[in-house]
């Protein structure tokens, strides 16, 4: 999680040392934080047996409720970054749709052991020979001394640089007086 | 009006809080549109 927001953070601070001024607009940025405010609950509280059904289409939901605030974003100067972002939540939202609404996860590649609040739910699953576009799931290790090290797609790769060029973008340079 | 109520009020029409609404609705995006499958 840390890893994947990094980028976002430096290209704030970036943007702050270089004194930059910013006008980051974040167009129907309610859904975002809606679907956050749903994601979090669903992902760590122990929420009952009707889970396994409603789990994986609020995931499948929430994930689509993204891609449209990052499209609706795409205009104007951050219009390259947003659709970068965008395609990063489409192969999240595609490789997540053809599996059920789970995310396909190389177990063996990851850095380290994931263990699940006890009873909530879990939207993702280990990949094996039936996995369709396993390439796309959570292939990739990140480095084990990142705090939360875990695997990503390249969808999170994507949509983590995008965001981060997203930021850069609407960093305006403040002109010289004088 | 209640107390928390008024601060309620008084923080979603801070301007600090108005500000920092779009960097948290990008770190939404993130988290929600990709890192949500790895919240352990």
């Amino acid at each position: 999680v840390l890893g994947l927001a990094a980028p976002v953070v430096c290209a704030l601070a970036l943007g702050i040392v270089r004194g930059g001024s910013f006008d980051l607009r974040v167009r129907w940025f309610p859904l975002a934080l809606v679907a956050l405010a749903v994601q979090i609950p669903l992902y760590t509280a122990p929420l009952g047996d009707w889970l396994p059904l409603i789990g994986p289409l609020t995931t499948i939901a929430t994930t689509a409720l993204i891609l449209l605030v990052v499209l609706r974003n795409a205009t104007g100067r951050t219009r390259l970054a947003s659709l970068i972002a965008a395609s990063g939540v489409a192969l999240n939202l595609l490789v997540i749709s053809v599996n059920g609404g789970f995310m396909p996860r190389a177990e063996a590649l990851a850095p380290r052991a994931i263990s699940h609040p006890d009873g909530a739910f879990s939207n993702t699953a280990p990949a094996d020979s039936g996995t369709r576009l396993a390439w796309l799931g959570d292939t990739l290790a990140q480095p084990a001394w990142l705090p939360m090290a875990n695997l990503v797609s390249p969808g999170d790769v994507l949509l983590s640089l995008g965001a981060a060029a997203w930021v850069l973008a609407a960093t305006r340079r403040r002109r010289a007086t004088g | 009006m209640d107390t928390p109520v008024n601060l309620i009020s008084v923080l979603l029409t801070s301007s600090r809080l108005r500000a920092l609404l779009p960097v948290l609705s990008l770190v939404a995006v993130v988290l929600a549109g990709g890192a949500g499958t790895k919240w352990t």
